[in-house]
């Protein structure tokens, strides 16, 4: 018997309530204080199409999906059929054989437990609708899984309005039911709930996490358009606008979304906007132009698999040197790229601050598989971030001798902002190449003086980032080869280490979260001691290799790519590490 | 079908006689308006077409390995370029028949987009392609939201519509301002033609396509498709839904030449009959996207929406000149 330690997926067509099943069933599994992680995969249709929610719980932390599922919840055939090489041997499916007929040739193996749960017609019988099919098999899956059904009860009632819960929970119960009734308890995995230290845990998705952090960092606007993977975060913070005092905007196109940013940032809001690499395009002349004025809005940067619209509900690293080379021209940037919920919370703080610290623009970037899959977490802490608004003329009134100018040359080269409005202060700003007080200018000697001061920033954004976790180290100091990713390779990478580390293969991992500027001396150092380099990365071309070449001058070793638009799974990183040692 | 529309003798037979050329089977909702539109503009067409389409439902729907809707030349374009492809590929033509390359009569150019690629993010493009005088036809599917990317409001989605960027709660009952009067605003381009259509009056709907081909010229087809999932209506009242629309006012049917307003057979009745008007509420109380406004606290929401709807109708029988 295996306890707390298995992989169960909902699968279906979309419209049947796949992801909300899944998401329930993860959810009830938090509850119980498990580790839980949750990945969608759906594809860019309105109805029909294969749609599948994973979910893999352990007892210990767990950073990602797995590679073999034990619990297969099958609401249409082609679920079977497409995952049966996935599940392990002993593995169960959950299916309604009145609706669904798989042969002994069709499935191909006979380590499989089949389990018939009439799902139709217990519905029927409740008189529910066709989509409730899936609660009964929940049910069914927590009597197999031995696991307390009032937790999912309890999760419904949560979920769901009163009249609806007390139906879904009728639906679980008789699922539960007939699987206690006609199978006899032998089923090798089981669940179990532990002690109650994990019941403040938090179970959330990259997309929240930003959107949450944004609010922590006192963010008063929000403008956006719609595009998958990005929606979610203009979903989330909709609702909230009145409760957080902010402004929520959805605009006419990504052009208007980042302009309107820039322009909330100018007057004075902390103000950011989320989109993917097609509106992301929209977006570069507007960077510039946010470079160029010294304003300091937040983009995120969702990325999804390119060129063009791609594979839009698929997941991909291929926008990397887009975020840091974006638009014409040259200035300074931030670009962060968090590699789980945890990070996706604190980075956005950070890009807050360091966007109105050095007066530019703060890009994180994630992906559809970091946004839309959901991490189990201990609560964000608040006391760990702060507010940093950098140098402000904060009196009503400006008082200094000369006119106050936005672009003043200074040491570091940060001018003090004045927001428009302030007493004696005229604010102008520009697109154009100016001189200090925001007039624009051609002059050769002056236009050459303004980039320096622009760059100053640079230096000193810098200087400032020593004393951030712009990168983090995992695993042995001593070890056969050092890992590299960014972003959301860190889940797979961290699952694969452990799969490593069981056979006796020790590597460590260099995660990067600060890709612009880069951490030279940081990542520099730890390759010294690597004894080989392999990176890895969701893109054709490797653009975290050529960066480390170009910074360090110093080539990796191995480069391990997919481009297929899903994630790494653990134990296929784990061999194909194994490969290349 | 090769003949002018004045040469057409149009008898539903006659037209279910002609091949499909958006087929059926592809991944649309049961009862989706805007499918509709595009096999009945399809079929209006003269004889070779080529369409472009920008991203949004339609697309998305149509065209997944192994199967595609699209009997003929069919280009898949950014969100906010389908007016900017079709002056393209017009200009192609044109050119390509000048010398002599092609030697066809004419090639139907039809560019399809939704509320979202033709209110919102399209706008500029439309606007510079009607602008430079191309001749194709862009027809708009208007469902009143982003319906593919999950229901978020457009400038077409009326006022009180709950989607999920315009939530209806306790202090905001759905979206706060009203419709962008989209085709009265081509009307100012003062272009050929400009038509709005319905799929309830489908035969309405296809001689307007069929004019908006035949026209020299770009031409600009709006036509109102109602969308069960995002409306949160029955599927199977789509068309009876769609009717309502405009036996309310809340949709007019009309066509302009040159800036030129007429009222079209259906709300010309209306006009000359006005008590066969219907009060907006019984079209609003057909989706549960408006449900909210039935709430006592939201009445003047309703009252609002009337009143818009009797500035706007009484706005278009001026500009028919109809007293």
């Amino acid at each position: 018997m295996t306890v707390n330690k298995l992989s169960l997926m909902v699968g279906g067509e979309a419209g049947a309530g796949i992801s909300r099943s899944g998401f329930l069933f993860a959810k009830a599994c938090l509850r119980g204080g498990l580790y839980v992680f949750g990945a969608n995969d759906y594809q860019s249709l309105i109805r029909g199409g294969h749609n599948f929610y994973t979910v893999t719980v352990c007892d210990q932390k767990v950073y990602c999906q797995a590679d073999k599922v034990e619990l297969l919840v099958a609401l249409d055939k082609q679920t079977i059929l497409l995952h049966k090489d996935e599940l392990v041997s002993g593995a169960g499916v959950i299916y309604d054989q009145d609706q669904i007929t798989v042969t002994k040739e069709e499935l191909g193996r006979d380590d499989i437990n089949q389990y018939h749960v009439p799902l139709r017609k217990i519905v029927k019988e409740l008189d529910g609708p066709s989509i409730m099919e899936n609660t009964v098999a929940l049910g069914a899956a927590n009597a197999l899984l031995d696991y307390d059904p009032e937790i999912l009860n309890q999760v419904l009632r949560d979920t769901f309005k009163p009249k609806v819960a007390e139906l879904n929970i009728e639906a679980a119960k008789q699922g539960y039911s007939y699987a206690k009734e006609n199978y006899r308890n032998d089923f090798e995995y089981k669940l179990k709930k532990t002690g109650s230290e994990g019941k403040n845990r938090i179970f959330v998705a990259g997309n929240e996490a930003i959107a949450l952090g944004a609010l922590n960092a006192g963010c008063k606007f929000y403008a956006a358009y719609p595009m998958t993977p990005a929606t979610s975060i203009l979903h989330f913070l909709a609702p909230l606008d009145r409760e957080y005092k902010m402004l929520v905007i959805q605009t006419e196109s990504e052009i208007a979304a980042i302009n309107m940013v820039a322009g909330a940032s100018y007057a004075g809001a902390r103000a950011m906007t989320a989109t993917s690499g097609g509106g992301f395009c929209l977006m570069t002349e507007a960077l510039g132009m946010i470079g160029m004025s010294e304003t300091s809005p937040v983009i995120v940067l969702v990325q999804r698999p390119g060129p063009s619209t791609g594979l839009p509900t698929y997941t991909g690293q291929g926008d990397l040197r887009f975020a840091i080379h974006a638009s014409q021209g040259e200035f300074p940037r931030v670009v962060i790229a968090p590699g789980n919920v945890e990070e996706c919370f604190y980075n956005t703080v950070e890009a807050f601050n360091l966007a109105e610290k050095f007066q530019i623009p703060a890009i994180v970037i994630s992906d559809k598989y970091l946004a839309e899959s959901n991490g189990t977490t201990e609560p964000f802490d608040q006391n760990k971030t702060r507010i940093d608004r950098g140098q402000l003329v904060t009196e009503n009134k400006y008082t200094g001798k000369e006119d106050y100018m936005r672009h003043k040359f200074t040491e570091n080269g940060i001018s003090a902002r004045a927001l428009p409005g302030t007493t004696g202060a005229i604010v102008r700003t520009n697109a154009d190449e100016h001189n200090e007080l925001g007039y624009t200018t051609e002059d050769p000697v002056l236009s050459t003086k303004m980039a320096d001061k622009r760059f100053k920033k640079l230096d000193a954004l810098t200087r400032e980032l020593e004393g951030y976790e712009t990168v983090k180290f995992y695993g042995p100091k001593e070890a056969t080869a050092t890992v590299i990713g960014w972003g959301s390779t860190k889940g797979p990478i961290l699952e694969a280490m452990n799969v490593l580390s069981k056979q006796g293969v020790k590597v460590n991992y260099l995660q990067i979260l600060y890709l612009c500027p880069f951490p030279v001396s940081k990542v520099r150092d730890i390759l010294q001691l690597a004894k080989k380099t392999i990176v890895v990365e969701n893109n054709k071309t490797s653009q975290l290799s050529s960066i480390i070449q170009e910074q360090l001058l110093t080539s990796v070793d191995f480069k391990i790519l997919k481009y297929d638009g899903r994630p790494f799974n653990p134990e296929a990183l784990a061999r194909s590490i194994q490969e290349v040692l | 079908m090769v003949k002018k529309l004045s040469e057409w003798k149009f008898t539903s037979k006659e037209f279910a006689q002609i091949p499909e050329k958006f087929a059926s089977g592809h991944r649309a909702c049961a009862g989706c308006g805007p499918a509709i539109v595009l096999r009945l503009v399809m079929k209006a067409a003269r004889g070779p077409i080529i369409a472009t389409n920008a991203t949004g439902c339609m697309e998305v729907v149509s065209t997944i390995y192994p199967y595609t809707s699209w009997k003929i030349p069919w280009m898949h374009t950014a969100f906010e370029t389908a007016a900017a492809n079709a002056s393209g590929i017009e200009s192609a033509l044109k050119i390509l028949r000048k010398k002599g390359k092609i030697k066809d009569e004419h090639v139907d150019v039809v560019a399809f987009a939704g509320d979202g690629g033709t209110f919102d993010i399209g706008f500029q493009a439309l606007s510079g392609a009607v602008e430079r005088g191309h001749d194709f036809l862009y027809v708009l599917y208007d469902n009143e939201a982003y319906m593919n990317t999950g229901i978020q409001r457009s400038g077409g989605t009326p006022r009180g519509a709950w989607t999920t960027t315009s939530p209806a709660g306790k202090v905001i009952p759905g979206k706060a301002e009203h419709k962008k009067p989209i085709a009265d605003i081509m009307v100012a381009h003062e272009m050929p033609y400009v038509a709005t259509a319905n799929i309830a009056y489908w035969k309405d709907l296809v001689i307007k396509a069929r004019k908006g081909m035949e026209v020299n010229g770009p031409a600009f087809l709006h036509a109102f498709a109602p969308c069960p999932r995002g409306w949160r209506s029955e599927n199977e009242k789509t068309v009876e839904i769609a009717r309502l629309a405009t036996e309310t006012c809340v949709f007019p049917l009309w066509e302009a030449e040159y800036g030129e307003y007429k009222l079209s057979a259906p709300s010309k009745a209306i006009a000359l009959k006005p008590e066969r008007k219907k009060p907006v509420e019984a079209y609003l109380k057909t989706q549960r996207r408006f449900r909210h406004l039935f709430k006592p606290e939201n009445k003047h929401v309703l009252e609002e929406i009337q009143s818009e709807v009797d500035r706007r109708w009484k706005k278009l029988l001026k500009a028919c000149e109809i007293a």
